[in-house]
């Protein structure tokens, strides 16, 4: 009986142990290994040996073992038709040499892994996702200050960037130092831990990685957060409103680029040597003060709650007067008489917004305080293009009667 | 009878007791001061540790109320008080987003999911567990506020005493 | 039909050089039997000669020596990782990943480390709880007990540091819970009570654990150097003295007829290793050890849970104040299985496992040990107990330690408002006073003085009505201050001026509420009136649980003396108590029942 015993406890053994070894030899990138070296001619093989393949990037503090089975991405003599087996497209490899950089400074995954899924950040607890496609932009503003010298390679980025500028966002967001404080800092948006998403990816569908999570928040903002009603909270909870970050609309092209420019913006800090800085941005000349108060309103982020003209609409739950963010078009009937607290107003901002209903919470949006962050010239200009923008109403005569004239449709 | 009492005495206090009793007295002395000089050995004296502390000038310079001077570099509110000073880590206890001041409305507001804090920390709406964090105060030799980040209390009760509140009550 | 070759073996064997090595030959013969033992510094702490009996698998199990041969594995295992590891936190998370994907069979090694390190905690309270059942603790061999608790300690110790080094999320923060233990311990930790005056984050037990202020180079460095060398060497040192006790204590199964250990013993220790392996190798080769993101101390997982047999102790801190819950009840376990041998006078029930049979405790049926009934039922509770705690902190306990069922999944986005309230100091000192007291014996001297003076009915009765009236004590002591006592949260915090509406109104304090739905149900007059009569049963109920248990308290006091039974009563009572804490917090909506913020005391 014990001698039975012991045969099957040390077959078992033996015949684990062997299994054990031969998935030890038999990893994944054995076998890609095996099928390229196969494919190749017998010229072509000389020289070239098995086993894993690192680069060290010490500069980068990165290890990258990509080339263990993308084994032709340096040598294009030796592509094959299909991946893992492609050559590295375009001249990037001449400009980045992969001894210096490594391949995931650009590409994300994870290099230290062998394993197709766990190299290509497709794993729990991988925070560098793979920017497959036109994605890998990303990257590019990490290292290049200047994107308007690169523009051919990175068109979804500058776009992504611009679009940022464009629909205002820098109303309510800053990125290094440049914008508001009314909703959270996207400075380093780009490294955000998954821990701290955490409540955010319970409202979307998988995969949980930062790149589906900035689509689904600038799609869908109200999806990620849509509040707590009071129906659903324990007695004596107050309610919380939802995201009030408004729903652009965005095309997949628009949201494409915004994505891009928001992974771009990472907490990662390169050596001196590798980055080419930024170019001054030049000083824009404007043909009036209206002019230069458009542009001082685009500047800031003002559009993202205001509208695109002033026209206001932003819903902005239990806010007085509508629900809305109001709108400017009347700023010049308030305020013609009175610049001084206009520009009070913008610079010490308006909070809390007068409530509708005053048994609900303080609506979540208001006018905030532009006092450091505005300049005197800027406030100026942009109190011009205020008042510019009564002209799109009906004319009022001083007796308060309304003019026959027509008014312009802006 | 006196050379037994006198033998005796020899045995328990003569010239060999003395050298051996001595004798292990220093070796115990020897061995005890090793051992705890060996505990000591084990606190380290520097640390390389990033400093979390941080000078936030003269208390005199404060109005009373909530001060968003150190928000942005320090990430901390300093809060001036009739009875004196505390100062709150301005991250929000519930996935870490920085909250916003709103002195009209009279607390925090976490822009990321709705938790609101009362000006003493306390959870009033939202899903925050916790009240806000606050760090250890106090006054510096030169006179300024020193607020140190890496000592953080938020029970109500210790986080109103000890290092965690500055009484102060000048001008 | 050739001879066969001269065959080298037998010359080799008659060399001085073979001879020098092997001092007998191999044959088996008893002369060579005792040999192999007696002669092998490995093996010759065995006896030549055992009982039958005591080598049945069913008595012990192997037990005590599956954890040691675990503890060979880990060393073997540990050992051959050292070579690529590096503890420094810009490199330990990068070795970590380098083993999984770039060292031959570098996964496996760190698997089987890691589930061999498991698998020894689990094996060693195992062995723990055979020999107890077993009776294998009482003299002569307390000492040896104490010693194993002492390996206990210093097992899960070298968990706890093994478990920092990988340098991820998962380690760094379970590693943040048990530092933070440290520095709430009393006097020598900075946020503890009583604490000293020198005292300070700068020099307290935390920052002597954790080389610092923060967890950081300095900590690992310093976990590495206790995991690898200091705690192991230490263990063995131990582990040498508890082996060798069992011999010179004898194994405390002695019946059966005698017989050869080579090959009866050693080869079912062979067997037992070998199995040990297998199942090693299966789990190694099915699961791998977890490995989350890099450490990073800006961003706290939540939940963040301690390893599995620290969770227990995570548990507890949501009912006490972390120096009791961290400090001092750990310390009270341990110091009570210390005890255990010295304060259990019975001799009976050494070399066999304790037989179970059902007897009746008034008209609840009991299934309990017949021989040792009280010892066995209380060792057994407090276990329950323990591996209960560590079922909730596992699968019951989610972001922000809110309670969710195992099937319910986890939301960060829950608001749980949880009403708790603490019972006004005074009353609680009075429940815990009385619950204490109901520890009290009626000792022989004081029954016969009853006697004398009041006639042979008198200690019967006497016993009754201290009981009784305990009881009550405790049950108005518990009811009384809920239905009358102001919150002491209103206004800032509260929106009700008395506990009883506060908690009636909340969901999770099923008892009141349900007292409170009664009184608006049947008006003020009659619901107070059915909440008193319900006072007076539970009173009267817990006064005749405690005459129940009397006679057994008496009993014990004869048997044990005052310095035993006191000893033996504080434990059973504080874990009992500890049942009660948690029964009052999930039930009633009790927080604290004494709360001194000052000094850092709530219980």
């Amino acid at each position: 009986m014990k001698r039975l015993l012991f045969l099957i406890l040390t077959a078992t053994l033996t015949a684990l142990f062997a299994i054990a070894v031969w998935q030890d030899t038999n990893r994944e990138w054995t076998t890609y290994q095996r099928t390229f070296l196969g494919r190749l001619a017998k010229d072509e093989r000389r020289g070239l040996t098995g086993g894993i393949k690192q680069i060290i990037a010490s500069d980068l503090g990165r290890v990258d073992r990509c080339t263990t089975c993308h084994l032709a991405i340096e040598k294009p003599q030796l592509a094959l038709g299909a991946e893992p087996f492609k050559e590295h497209p375009g001249k990037y490899l001449t400009w980045h040499p992969v001894e210096k950089f490594g391949c995931t400074v650009c590409h994300g995954g994870q290099g230290l892994a062998t394993e197709v899924a766990a190299a290509h950040g497709d794993v729990e607890h991988w925070e560098e996702p793979l920017l497959r496609g036109s994605l890998v932009q990303a990257s590019c503003r990490q290292c290049h200050g200047n994107l308007q010298a690169i523009e051919t390679h990175v068109p979804q980025l500058i776009k992504g960037q611009q679009l940022f500028k464009a629909k205002g966002c820098y109303g309510c967001h800053a990125i290094k130092e440049f914008g508001q404080t009314v909703s959270q800092d996207l400075t380093e948006v780009g490294s955000k831990s998954y821990l701290l998403l955490k409540a955010d990816f319970e409202m979307m569908e998988r995969p949980h990685d930062r790149i589906h999570w900035l689509q689904r928040k600038l799609r869908h903002p109200r999806m990620l957060n849509p509040g707590v009603r009071p129906e659903q909270l324990p007695p004596g909870e107050e309610e919380v409103f939802p995201s009030v970050m408004p729903h652009f609309g965005f095309s997949n092209e628009e949201i494409e680029a915004l994505t891009i420019y928001l992974l771009s913006l990472t907490a990662n800090d390169y050596p001196a040597s590798y980055v080419t800085p930024a170019a001054p941005e030049p000083t824009p000349a404007f043909a009036s003060e209206v002019e230069h108060g458009k542009a001082v309103f685009a500047k800031f982020g003002c559009t993202a709650c205001h509208g695109i003209g002033g026209v206001g609409g932003r819903k902005n739950p239990n806010a007085g007067l509508g629900g809305e963010v109001p709108p400017l078009l009347y700023v010049k009937a308030y305020y013609g008489n009175d610049v001084e607290s206009l520009k009070n107003l913008i610079r010490n901002g308006r909070q809390p917004v007068p409530r509708a209903n005053p048994a609900r919470p303080n609506p979540p949006l208001y006018m905030p305080a532009w006092k450091d962050r505005i300049s005197e010239a800027e406030l100026d200009a942009l109190v011009a293009y205020l008042f510019s923008l009564s002209e799109g109403l009906p004319q009022e005569t001083a007796a308060g009667q309304p003019s026959a004239a027509k008014p312009v449709v802006n | 009878m006196q050379a037994d009492l006198w033998r005796r005495l020899d045995e328990r206090f003569g010239r060999r007791q003395f050298l051996l009793k001595s004798g292990w007295a220093c070796f115990w002395i020897f061995l005890g001061g090793w051992l705890l000089s060996n505990l000591r050995y084990l606190f380290p004296n520097v640390l390389y540790e990033p400093t979390l502390s941080f000078k936030a000038g003269k208390p005199a310079d404060y109005p009373l109320g909530i001060s968003e001077k150190w928000k942005k570099t320090q990430r901390a509110w300093i809060i001036r008080t009739d009875q004196g000073f505390y100062c709150f880590w301005a991250r929000c206890t519930h996935l870490g987003c920085t909250p916003n001041w709103f002195d009209a409305e009279n607390r925090f507001k976490c822009p990321c999911h709705g938790s609101n804090f009362n000006r003493s920390g306390d959870v009033i709406a939202g899903p925050a567990p916790k009240p806000l964090w606050r760090c250890a105060i106090k006054l510096a030799d030169d006179g300024q506020l020193l607020v140190d980040k890496a000592r953080l209390e938020n029970r109500p009760g210790p986080r109103e005493q000890g290092d965690f509140f500055l009484p102060y009550t000048r001008a | 039909m050739a001879d066969k070759a001269p065959s080298l073996t037998p010359f080799v064997k008659k060399t001085k050089i073979w001879k020098s090595v092997f001092r007998h030959d191999f044959t088996d013969t008893p002369r060579t039997r005792l040999q192999r033992i007696f002669g092998n510094v490995f093996l010759h702490l065995h006896p030549v000669r055992i009982a039958k009996d005591a080598i049945r698998v069913t008595y012990t199990w192997g037990l005590g020596g599956i954890s040691f041969y675990l503890f060979l594995v880990l060393i073997v295992t540990g050992i051959l990782l050292m070579f690529y590891y590096r503890p420094a936190s810009s490199l330990a998370y990068q070795d970590m990943k380098d083993l999984s994907f770039a060292v031959t069979l570098g996964q496996l090694l760190r698997n089987m480390h890691r589930w061999a390190a498991h698998l020894m905690v689990v094996t060693v309270i195992f062995h723990m709880l055979r020999v107890f059942l077993t009776g294998a603790y009482k003299p002569p061999r307390e000492y040896n007990w104490v010693v194993g608790v002492l390996l206990l300690v210093m097992t899960l110790f070298l968990s706890y540091t093994g478990y920092l080094l990988p340098w991820d999320q998962l380690a760094l923060w379970a590693v943040t819970v048990g530092a933070q233990m440290a520095a709430n311990s009393p006097m020598l930790g900075n946020e503890g009570p009583f604490r000293l005056p020198f005292i300070t984050t700068s020099n307290d037990a935390r920052f002597g654990l954790i080389g610092g202020t923060m967890i950081g180079d300095a900590t690992l460095i310093r976990f590495y150097v206790l995991h690898c060398i200091a705690v192991p060497f230490i263990f063995s040192v131990f582990l040498c003295v508890h082996l060798w006790r069992v011999r010179k204590d004898s194994f405390s199964k002695q019946t059966g007829e005698k017989v050869d250990v080579w090959p009866h013993l050693v080869s079912r220790e062979f067997l037992a290793a070998l199995l040990v392996t297998v199942i090693l190798f299966v789990w190694s080769m099915v699961l791998n050890a977890p490995l989350e993101a890099q450490a990073n101390l800006n961003v706290t997982p939540n939940p963040s849970k301690a390893p599995w047999y620290f969770l227990g102790l995570q548990e507890l801190l949501v009912y006490f104040d972390p120096w009791i819950a961290g400090v001092v009840l750990p310390t009270i376990i341990i110091i009570g299985l210390m005890a255990i041998p010295y304060v259990d006078t019975n001799p009976k029930g050494v070399g066999s496992w304790a037989k179970m049979r059902w007897r009746r405790v008034g008209p609840i049926p009991v299934w309990s040990a017949e021989e040792r009934p009280f010892a066995v039922s209380v060792f057994m509770l407090g276990i329950t107990m323990w591996f209960v705690l560590i079922f909730i902190g596992t699968y019951c306990r989610g972001p922000n330690w809110e309670w969710y069922w195992p099937w319910e999944a986890w939301s960060h986005r829950r608001i749980a408002k949880m009403t708790l309230k603490n019972i006004p100091n005074l009353w609680g000192s009075l429940l815990v006073g009385s619950y204490f007291l109901l520890g009290s014996p009626v000792p022989q001297k004081v029954k016969a003085m009853l006697s004398a003076k009041a006639g042979p009915q008198a200690p019967a009765r006497a016993s009754a009505a201290l009981h009784v009236g305990l009881g009550l004590l405790i049950s108005a002591a518990l009811f009384v201050p809920l239905l009358i006592s102001p919150d002491a949260d209103y206004p800032s915090r509260s929106r009700y001026t008395t506990l009883f509406e506060a908690l009636g109104r909340c969901r999770n304090a099923p008892v009141v509420s349900t007292m409170y739905a009664l009184v608006q149900q049947l008006g003020p007059a009659a619901g107070y009136a059915l909440i008193a009569v319900m006072i007076g049963l539970v009173g009267l109920l817990l006064g005749w649980a405690g005459m129940r248990f009397a006679k057994l308290k008496d009993r014990l006091y004869e048997e044990l003396g005052l310095i035993k039974y006191s000893v033996v009563i504080s434990l059973l009572l504080m874990m009992m108590g500890v049942l009660g804490k948690i029964v009052l917090r999930l039930a009633f909506g009790i927080k604290y029942l004494i709360s001194l913020p000052m000094f850092n005391f709530n219980i």
